[in-house]
């Protein structure tokens, strides 16, 4: 079964970036071994079993151009008003012009293929610290390598051009948030973004990744892998936000690792995308860590989302709380799977996941598989799903105090899913992303 | 301003009421008191616009119309308020964002001009002290995590803010002791005048000691058999409502 699957792979120009980088040959043939060994996913395996991709294996995709967006655009894409840091990648391509000066003292922030290739770093007086934040990036890609990754990752790791590099300093306080600006511009372009962020040991950020479409773009893939290290006592926020327009499929793998005594929070925002994939994996490495894994689907027409997450509580004395909520209306479909490991050693673990959904129309459907697998016998763990539509005893309860039945519907739908953005803990952002829900639900504010 | 004619009503197929006349005008206190499973909530229920019911015969008038085809929301906007035996939680909706939006919408419906969020706070922080209440009920979601007492307050302050020109109390007292009791009653007796109407629905006579009534009916199985003044509540608290039932079966 060569042809077809070998085809697809080498859909983003994969002879052309295959020698970027002369450090990461070894590492990027075997990737392209794996994604070329893997057949396509189809509804038949479980792990995609609700998540149709045929649009995905049989369109043509291309790289597409770096040009024509403005300033203009980076602004309406961007989540904004607050004080940030944005870098901006167009079609995969990093724009230096659209994006913030890099320069900060609480953190390294670099293209990722500057912080990769040898002589191309922006700071070439500091290339021996780029060097040796580098030596982890190779290393780490390894720890991603003997996952069983499924052949978008090895997909991403064999083809990505560009992508971030972040490394939040020990003991550093970054305020300002971090956003990174995904862009998909033209028809049929698709691109591989390649993130790699490093919380050092006490320190302290947010950052973010938007993933959005600029004009007149038509069909479009993003597929964006995500590798974090949350190290020792550091507290990293990390939102994603996906408001592409209903023509984009999106697939991300964003892998976390945590180490002992950090707090790492991820909030997964789905607003827009025709086909979207998140798949989540946080190990848990060190004790007393705290985990937060929280989304919103808020979706309509025939857009798509399927969230997968898998927690691996490998030490023992952690916490983890998840929730997902999901607003469906017309014929959207979203799936939840969330995975709950507590290993054995992995003792008094106190493991809480919800996923509630509420449908808007009789066509809307939620798939919901809450799988908590335990191996230790002294843990709190739950784990709930709910289903349903807008109770009526709160709908008429706004109604009797004079709020017109549809605008109290809207205010409830609105109620439902932002009790997951309210844990944001960054003002801006969490305003921001209220004022998104809002608009798109016609609340009146 | 009020006024339930024969008014019959079922419940999926059973008939609750069985034939309802009762007339409030404004600046009246008017009770009613029943046992359990006489019809008392389905009468607010019906009142307020809830789904569920089928009214069988009868009418009720507001101000001269029909409002048995209003939703629930054109009867607030009309000046109907129902304090709810079982006020409903509401997270992730602020007390003030959902008093403004109740204010504002009403406004809109009537076709006045909205209040903007200035006048608003000053008229929401007015309220607040007519009623001795606590400016972190408005930061906090709608009834969520609050006490009997706190929910049953909460409703009085709605009215309060929303200025019903008839609010109907369904057993208000339901759950309260003294003290909170006691808060409800002042809030009551603070928006008492001449152009408001009140139909206080309660199982118990101890309410009326401090919201006292122009006039009291009793209410079984379906229908209004006795009306009276304030003293009628005093003879059920001594006797309880066996006499009565007595009374009906003996004149039937």
């Amino acid at each position: 079964m060569s042809s077809p699957t070998a085809e697809k792979t080498m859909m983003f120009g994969l002879e052309a970036t295959h020698d970027r980088f002369p450090s990461l040959i070894a590492l990027r043939t075997k990737a392209l071994e794996i994604a070329n060994g893997a057949s396509f996913p189809t509804r038949k395996d479980e792990e995609w079993r609700y998540t149709p991709l045929n649009l995905l294996r049989d369109s043509a995709w291309t790289p597409g151009n770096h040009a024509g967006v403005t300033a203009a655009d980076v602004a309406s894409a961007a989540l904004g008003d607050f004080d940030q840091i944005i870098l901006v990648f167009v079609n995969g391509a990093f724009s230096a012009e659209l994006s913030s000066p890099l320069e900060n003292e609480a953190i390294e922030i670099l293209p990722l293929s500057s912080a990769i290739s040898d002589g191309k770093a922006p700071r070439l007086g500091e290339l021996a610290a780029v060097e040796e934040s580098f030596s982890p990036v190779a290393a780490h890609f390894g720890v991603l390598k003997k996952q069983a990754m499924h052949q978008f990752a090895a997909l991403n790791t064999a083809s990505f051009t560009d992508g971030a590099f972040l490394r939040l300093k020990k003991n550093q306080v970054v305020d300002r948030p971090i956003q990174l600006l995904f862009l998909s511009q033209g028809a049929n372009v698709g691109n591989c973004a390649r993130v790699y962020v490093v919380a050092e040991e006490g320190s302290k950020g947010t950052i973010m990744e938007t993933y959005a479409s600029v004009g007149k773009t038509t069909q479009s893939f993003s597929n964006a892998v995500v590798e974090v290290f949350v190290e020792p006592n550091a507290f990293l926020e990390h939102v994603k936000l996906l408001k592409e327009n209903d023509r984009a499929t999106h697939i991300g793998l964003t892998e976390v690792h945590q180490s002992a005594d950090c707090t790492y929070k991820n909030y997964c925002i789905n607003f827009g995308g025709l086909t979207t994939r998140n798949d989540l994996n946080v190990n848990v490495n060190g004790q007393n860590a705290h985990t937060r894994l929280d989304g919103v689907v808020c979706l309509d027409k025939e857009q798509h989302v399927d969230n997968h997450t898998r927690l691996d509580h490998a030490q023992p004395n952690c916490e983890s709380y998840e929730v997902y909520k999901h607003l469906l209306d017309d014929s959207a479909t979203a799936v939840f799977n969330g995975k709950i490991f507590v290993h054995q050693d992995a003792q008094k673990t106190d493991a809480k996941q919800t996923n509630k959904a509420i449908l808007l129309s009789n066509k809307a459907t939620m798939n919901t598989k809450p799988q908590l697998e335990i191996f230790a016998d002294d843990v709190k763990c739950t784990h709930g799903a709910t289903v349903g539509a807008l109770e009526s005893s709160m709908e008429f309860y706004l109604q009797s105090r004079g709020i017109p039945a549809q605008e109290a519907r809207a205010i409830l739908v609105y109620a439902f899913a932002a009790e997951v953005i309210e844990l944001i803990g960054h003002e801006g952002i969490r305003t921001e992303l209220s004022k998104m829900l809002f608009t798109k639900l016609g609340v009146k504010q | 301003m009020l006024e339930i004619q024969n008014l019959h009503a079922k419940v999926e197929d059973k008939e609750i009421l069985k034939g309802i006349n009762l007339t409030v005008n404004p600046g009246q206190i008017h009770a009613i008191m029943g046992p359990n499973g006489s019809g008392k909530s389905t009468l607010a229920n019906i009142i307020a616009g809830k789904d569920g019911y089928e009214v069988t015969a009868g009418d009720i008038l507001f101000e001269g119309e029909s409002i048995l085809e209003m939703a629930p929301d054109e009867r607030a906007a009309v000046g109907i308020f129902l304090a709810f035996q079982y006020p409903v939680e509401i997270p992730g909706v602020s007390n003030t964002y959902f008093l403004r939006s109740a204010v504002n919408a009403i406004r809109r419906a009537r076709e006045e001009k909205e209040m903007d969020s200035l006048s608003f706070m000053n008229m929401i922080k007015e309220k607040l002290n007519l009623l001795h209440l606590d400016n972190d009920l408005l930061k906090r979601s709608v009834n969520e995590g609050f006490s009997g007492g706190e929910k049953k307050r909460n409703e009085i302050f709605q009215m309060a803010v929303l200025e019903p020109k008839l609010a109907v109390l369904d057993e208000t007292d339901s759950g309260l002791d003294i003290d909170a009791l006691r808060v409800v009653a002042d809030g009551v007796n603070a928006l008492r005048d001449q152009d408001r109407g009140f139909l206080v629905i309660t199982h118990y006579q101890r309410l009326l000691n401090y919201i006292v009534p122009d006039f009291v009916h009793i209410l079984m199985d379906g229908k209004i058999v006795k009306s009276g003044g304030k003293e009628l509540a005093l003879q059920l608290e001594e006797k309880g409502y066996g006499w009565i039932e007595e009374e009906v079966l003996a004149k039937a």
